[in-house]
């Protein structure tokens, strides 16, 4: 059993100064340099925020589905705080899309809120990992909590493939996804630059909330050294 | 005013998504560095 301190990487920390810069960069670029789009106008702008936090938020789910199956088939310690850390950075990325969203929607569509299936589905991800962590709180012995867990994010997970086909599979208000081939070549140099900047930082926020994770275990087992015939290995 | 079928103005809203994100991006790599430094024994200053 390995008690040392956990941190991230310099290689990480190192991805994640590069991801703000590259956020600023991608900002202005969209604020500034951007075109607006043809029928949306400037409002369009809030596009190089929420399509980013969208495809990441994605993307930190299906990782923390993946996770979730290697905690299960593993039982290790590392695949269980990287599971946790990716429900946390991806309900955080979920927020952001549902508010970015919604501030899209009042301009364009003249409403916060619809219970449209995107928005709708994306919501229920929210709550649904949201109660993962809520549940993850009340269980004590470290090894029920991975297995309960990893289970309920495997389930979860189910929702995530729902809300990127959801568009094409039935009537939305929400458009279908665009291509590099229906954008303007000065909308998808913003969006690609934020959508990497995105990814480099929620990389840095999934390392660093893993460690808080494991030094917390790690605080446990000397606190409670029984805990060390039950724990699951690293 | 002749309609022209683009949406004019909405500058607040887009201000609001900036400043939210930031804020929220910021606030969440804040929350992770105290408590990263807690879980390693170190309280934060």
């Amino acid at each position: 059993m390995n008690n040392s301190i956990s941190g991230p990487s310099k290689f990480t920390h190192g991805l994640g100064v590069l991801g703000l810069l590259l956020l600023l960069t991608g900002s202005v670029m969209g604020l500034t340099w951007a075109p607006p789009e043809q029928h949306m106008g400037e409002v369009s702008r809030i596009v190089f925020v929420h399509v980013p936090s969208a495809w990441n938020c994605l993307l930190i789910f299906t990782f923390a589905c993946g996770f979730a199956v290697w905690s299960l088939w593993s039982g290790s310690r590392k695949a269980d705080s990287y599971m946790v850390a990716s429900i946390e950075v991806g309900i955080v990325l979920n927020g952001l899309l549902l508010v970015t969203g919604m501030l899209f929607a009042r301009p364009t569509w003249g409403i916060w809120w619809d219970w449209d299936v995107r928005m709708t589905t994306s919501l229920i991800s929210l709550i649904f990992f949201g109660g993962v962590l809520a549940m993850r709180a009340l269980i004590d012995d470290p090894k029920q909590r991975a297995t309960w867990s990893a289970v309920a994010a495997v389930i979860g997970y189910v929702d995530v493939p729902l809300i990127y086909f959801c568009v094409r599979w039935w009537r939305s208000l929400h458009q279908v996804q665009s291509t590099p081939d229906t954008m303007s070549p000065g909308i998808v140099l913003p969006m690609r630059i934020n959508a990497f900047a995105i990814l480099f930082l929620a990389i840095w926020f999934l390392s660093m909330r893993a460690s808080i994770e494991r030094n917390r275990l790690a605080a446990q087992d000397v606190d409670q050294p029984d805990r060390l015939l039950e724990g699951g290995t690293l | 005013m002749r309609p022209t079928g683009v949406i004019v103005g909405g500058w607040e809203y887009i201000i609001a998504a900036y400043i939210i994100t930031s804020v929220v991006l910021i606030g969440y790599a804040t929350s992770l560095i105290l408590r990263w430094r807690s879980s390693r024994g170190n309280p934060p200053r």
